[in-house]
């Protein structure tokens, strides 16, 4: 285990992802941390400081200055961003001027913490820079090396009366197998359902628990990182913050002390996923503008194969470009103009690989399941929101076309079916079988509206008529929210909501915008939502994404594209741009 | 039989008939399950194995004819094996006489009375040293044992035609009707061109028969009787005047003679002649399967350069108003014949199909290549004899991709002779349908292209040059995620399909052995390991005779286009927009 845990201190490539660990950490030790590592800005040197008791007792000020990785001589002395400086600017002036009042009388000792080791060629040279400066200051020092944060972490936050044999063994477990990322993903599973208390422990409890998920998650991201091979780590990403939502959930609008820690304790695990989806994102980005390049990297001679996987990667980083939005959103109100510009460039990575995936991957414009719906539901919504108006548009007409077409001639059209055997075998040719695997659908009226929001009323017409002629005996329908969905969304511990239907599916398609906007007036289960009173909407969306339900129709209200189809964006170009 | 079947039959009866012991097998297994008479697959196996020295068949045929305890059955299929295989087989004359003998020589129900004779004389007719002597032996043989008028008439009348004539002429009007019957036949099958006044009053009295006959059987054996005649050299205005009169509901007997009137007058190159013929073709009922198989030969027989577009266009016409009972398929012999004697007529063909066949007829056109190794089936169109207006290279290219994307190597070929024939103004267009579809979704596409950029024109091959560049790159940029494990299917995934294919190979077996005609005639042993087994059988002279049997592997690959994988749906879209575009006006 301890080995496990060195690796993966050592593995933490970016300087703030030993920043991100480094705060739980300490908390988990009982320390106080009262400053956190804050992206681009350094407090005269500190990178973290908090307060606690030492090794012997004593409690004292512990200011932290991080370098990942091993420390070598250029990164020890000779330019501004070398430690040495760091060092110096800490007991020169962080030490005098901005440590806190109530802490001025606390010893105070300077970690420098590395996610290695420190070279053997600049180790006596730290050591001789110590040793002077600790006569001349009385400050003192501490080397805080990969070794030392595993054996924090194991005597700390994965201590053996906090993560028993049989938690250890299933993250053990997840760990080892994450080239088979389903098993990994489901020792995961089993390890959140272990870890995660009831929404009735105690609030220290809780809090523990969600930094613990959030180390284990750490973990095995930076093993995955490893391993080249992100798929499990994604997944057990999405699934911790929704497992872990019902423990914030009733404390959205409080401002106690455990509040405040506890929203930073899931948006550290929301930023840990976010930053899984971007590198998931950096993996998928080069390959977007080529030819059917994507498609054959799922390496499978069956095109089901290929359909599932394509559209699990597009579906994917729409949301984390609805994530960016959303993150965008809160910095504007917040009025960090750097931060936006930042946003900004991601989503525009985001939108621009996903229009050059579909436009690279055409077996993205014939879904084989019907709840791909979902995915055209996030595409629509981070796309029109980036103002793609015309990609949508005609990415629907050609899902629409491509899907009847399917039908038409009996090759790959969507069905309800969603479990793998039973898309391998379809599509079986006997009008029981296609009847049965077309009994229902939300994916026609979802491309409907979306059709008639982008003003294409020749696509409207041509799915009005595909339901009345070619499939009437399809139940289409949609998925609103229930008044139960608060308490099952986040853990789809029981099937929850309610759908819309029958549906008026007519040519010009107004009668079914009518009826969405009327439903989504009069439905305030959306509204009422923890996540959305939190204005944390695209938990909603991840929640939907991970377990297969189709996107709610209030979505299409909230982006206020029922009351007024016009507000939909107009094209910024009509090419992908070059981010 | 389907040509797979055919193939398979074929291959199993080469095997069997290679120990040659095992004659009697092919003649009472194989043979006797599948005969159709003088185009037999199993006929043709054994004629090329004798032909290219695998086997020794006659001494095998004489050991049958000389076995004392071998029963009347095996007699006569062998017999009648003997005769079908005849004209195929390189041997001399005496060789053949004496196994001929043997068999009339035999008393009883012997093999006089199953076409052996006949055969025979065939033999003697093409033979440059006329057996006299074998074949008085022969019919003094077939008259003693009670041989058939048919045979005698025209025997004799290879000794004395107009006496033999004049006296089949008496029989035709005999009360007997098998007397007039093979009388008429018997007319037919001599050789009266040395009597050039009782050869016409002959066809007169034959075409008299057709118009006139008193029943189905003697129409048809009359009309069998004056193809035959005009085969052999007779005047053909006579047999043309009578096919242009005939009229539908033809008798049974009737149609398969008229089927027949085109392998019989297969040596009359006359254009004309054989649009008639074609013309009067049209009123045989070609849901009757025996009917296609005579049709069938006779085309094969005839198919030229001046005739193959009308030969395909009856055929189509043919196939296109049958329904869906009338395959092209079942015009095996056309088409094998096509294939392996004249593939620049096919190729021309195919086109000719793509342009102007209806479309169930271009689905099969396109289906009945089989691409077993790279370059089967290629293909090099004169499209400068087709003619084509403005649009319609390109379109028939875009019908060549549609319909015969299965068989990529045949669809460049055909692809790349458009290009050849293309203006500069066409040449782009097309090289853009050699990217994509074809060169997009076929890797053997793509290298066979390769393989002929040095052959062709500077233009050409600029062209090709482009396109197999953009390929390349395409290929490149396509393999260049590399192991990105993200993208695999699960382990769950992978599992379910290797048990799907699993289950698809048992069907597929399971099939195959049902099919078999081979299976069901020798019991089947399981070898678990090795190549071939050896077996101890009791030897000639008492001892042990150790037999080894060595086995060969049979493949077959097939390269599904890589869009059937990458983007199924579009594949099929591109296909319909293909197979629905209407031919330019």
């Amino acid at each position: 285990m301890k080995l496990l845990l060195k690796e993966y201190v050592a593995s933490l490539r970016e300087r703030d992802e030993l920043d991100k660990l480094l705060p739980d950490l300490v908390s988990e030790l009982g320390w106080h941390v009262f400053s956190r590592p804050a992206v681009g800005i350094r407090q005269l040197g500190v990178d973290m400081a908090a307060c606690g008791k030492d090794d012997d007792g004593q409690k004292k000020v512990f200011l932290f200055s991080i370098k990942p990785g091993n420390l070598k001589r250029a990164d020890w002395d000779g330019s501004v961003q070398a430690l040495r400086s760091s060092l110096n600017e800490i007991v020169d002036s962080y030490v005098s001027q901005r440590l806190p009042q109530k802490y001025k009388d606390l010893p105070v000792v300077v970690c420098i913490c590395v996610g290695g080791e420190i070279d053997q060629s600049v180790e006596p040279d730290v050591r001789a820079y110590c040793e002077q400066t600790t006569k001349r200051t009385g400050v003192t020092f501490q080397e805080w090396n990969g070794d030392t944060i595993a054996n924090l972490l194991l005597s700390g936050v994965l201590r053996e009366h906090v993560l028993p044999q049989t938690s250890r063994s299933l993250f053990q477990k997840s760990v080892a197998t994450l080239d088979e990322p389903d098993a990994s993903f489901d020792y995961f599973k089993a390890l959140l359902a272990k870890l995660l208390p009831s929404t009735t422990a105690a609030p220290g409890v809780q809090l523990g628990a969600l930094r613990r998920v959030s180390i284990c998650l750490w973990v095995l991201y930076v093993w995955a990182r490893e391993a080249d091979n992100l798929e499990a780590p994604f997944r057990a990403s999405e699934l911790a913050v929704l497992r872990a939502w019902p423990l914030v959930a009733p404390r959205v609008e409080s401002k106690s002390k455990t509040a405040k820690e506890m929203r930073l304790a899931i948006d550290s695990l929301l930023e840990l996923h976010l930053q899984i989806s971007n590198s998931f994102l950096d993996k998928i980005r080069p390959h977007a503008r080529k030819m059917h390049a994507l498609s054959t990297g799922v390496r499978s001679s069956r095109s089901v194969d290929i359909n599932l996987r394509m559209f699990e990667i597009v579906g994917r980083i729409a949301l984390f470009g609805l994530w960016l939005l959303h993150m965008r959103d809160r910095v504007k109100r917040s009025k960090a103009g750097a931060d936006v510009k930042f946003y900004d460039q991601q989503i525009l990575r985001g939108r621009n690989t996903i229009k050059a995936t579909i436009k690279s991957n055409p077996i993205l414009l014939s879904p084989i399941k019907d709840d791909h719906a979902i995915e055209v539901s996030l595409i629509g919504l981070f796309l029109t929101s980036c103002g793609d108006r015309g990609f949508v548009r005609a990415w629907v007409d050609q899902i629409t076309a491509a899907s009847v077409f399917a039908f038409k001639v009996d090759a790959a059209y969507p069905t309800i079916y969603t479990d793998y055997q039973d898309l391998a075998a379809h599509p079986v040719r006997t009008d029981e079988y296609r009847q049965a695997a077309t009994a229902g659908s939300v994916l026609y009226p979802t491309l409907l509206i979306w059709a008639k929001f982008l003003g294409d009323l020749k696509t409207v017409d041509a799915i009005s008529r595909f339901c009345a002629e070619d499939i009437p005996h399809c139940a289409v329908q949609l998925w609103v929210l229930g008044p139960e969905s608060e308490q099952h969304l986040y853990d789809h511990s029981f099937s929850h909501g309610q759908a819309l239907m029958p549906l008026p599916i007519t040519a010009d398609g107004e009668a079914l915008v009518q009826l969405v906007l009327a439903e989504s007036r009069t439905n305030k289960n959306f509204d009422s939502l923890s996540v959305v009173r939190a204005g944390m909407w695209p938990v909603v969306l991840m929640a939907c994404r991970h377990y297969r339900l189709p996107v709610p129709l209030d979505f299409w209200r909230m982006a206020g594209y029922l009351e007024d189809p016009d507000v939909v964006p107009e094209d910024s170009t009509d090419d992908v741009p070059t981010d | 039989m389907t040509p797979e079947e055919s193939d398979n039959l074929r291959d199993e009866v080469l095997s069997l008939a290679s120990a040659a012991t095992l004659m009697e097998r092919v003649v009472n297994g194989s043979y006797a399950n599948s005969f159709s008479p003088a185009y037999d697959v199993v006929v043709f196996a054994t004629g090329q194995a004798h032909n290219t020295g695998s086997i020794d068949l006659l001494p095998a045929l004489a050991a049958i004819a000389g076995d004392q305890q071998a029963s009347h059955q095996t007699l006569r299929r062998a017999a009648r094996f003997f005769a079908a295989v005849m004209p195929h087989l390189q041997a001399d004359t005496q060789t053949i006489v004496d196994v001929v003998v043997a068999f009339t020589e035999k008393p009883g129900e012997n093999g006089s009375q199953y076409g052996l004779p006949p055969a025979f004389l065939e033999w003697c007719r093409a033979s440059p040293s006329r057996p006299d002597e074998a074949l008085a032996i022969i019919l003094s043989n077939t008259a003693k044992y009670g041989g058939m008028i048919l045979f005698a008439l025209e025997a004799g009348a290879f000794f004395e035609p107009a006496k033999f004539a004049e006296k089949a002429i008496e029989l035709t009007a005999s009360s007997d009707r098998h007397t007039a019957v093979s009388s008429i036949g018997a007319l037919g099958g001599m050789d009266l061109s040395s009597t050039p006044d009782i050869q016409a009053a002959v066809m007169e009295l034959l075409a008299l028969k057709v118009r006139d006959g008193e029943d189905d059987g003697i129409v048809a054996m009359s009309l069998s009787a004056l193809a035959t005649a005009t085969g052999k050299g007779a005047d053909e205005a006579t047999l043309l005047d009578v096919l242009k009169g005939l009229k539908a509901p033809l008798g049974g007997d009737t149609q398969i003679a008229l089927a027949q009137v085109l392998w019989r007058t297969k040596n009359i190159e006359n254009f004309e002649f054989r649009c008639s013929l074609l013309a009067a073709a049209k009123l045989i009922d070609l849901s009757i399967p025996n009917l296609v198989a005579q049709l069938d030969v006779g085309l094969s027989e005839i198919t030229n350069e001046d005739n193959v577009l009308a030969i395909g266009d009856y055929v189509a016409e043919a196939v296109a108003n049958s329904g869906k009972n009338l395959h092209l398929t079942r015009f095996q012999s056309l088409l094998h014949e096509l294939q392996s004697e004249q593939p620049e007529l096919l190729g021309k063909l195919l086109v000719h199909w793509m342009l102007t066949a209806p479309d169930v007829v271009r689905q099969q056109a396109g289906g009945m290549l089989r691409e077993v190794n790279d370059e089967a089936h290629t293909f090099n169109v004169d499209f400068a004899s087709m003619k084509l207006s403005a649009g319609e290279l390109a379109f028939v290219c875009r019908k060549v991709l549609a319909y015969m994307l299965m068989t990529p190597v045949a669809a460049a070929s055909i692809v790349l002779s458009a290009l050849r024939h293309a203006t500069d103004e066409e040449r782009p267009e097309i090289a853009e349908l050699i990217f994509w579809p074809l060169m997009i979704n076929s890797s053997k596409a793509q290298a066979y292209l390769e393989r002929r950029v040095p052959s062709e024109t500077p233009s050409v091959q600029k062209a090709l040059n482009s396109v197999i560049a953009r390929a390349g790159k395409y290929l490149k940029q396509k393999r260049s995620v590399g192991e990105m494990r993200e993208l695999h299917p699960s382990e769950h995934a992978r599992a379910v399909q290797r048990e799907r294919t699993r289950e698809q190979a048992r069907a597929t077996f399971r099939a195959a052995r049902e099919r078999s005609a081979f299976a069901a005639i020798v019991p089947m042993s399981v070898i678990l390991h090795g190549n071939g087994s050896v077996s101890y059988s009791d030897g000639k002279e008492g001892g042990m005779q150790r037999n080894t049997m060595p086995l060969n592997a049979f493949s077959a690959e097939i390269e599904m286009p890589r869009m059937e994988v990458l983007d199924p749906v579009g594949l099929q879209w591109m296909i319909y927009t293909f197979r629905t575009e209407e031919r330019p006006s």
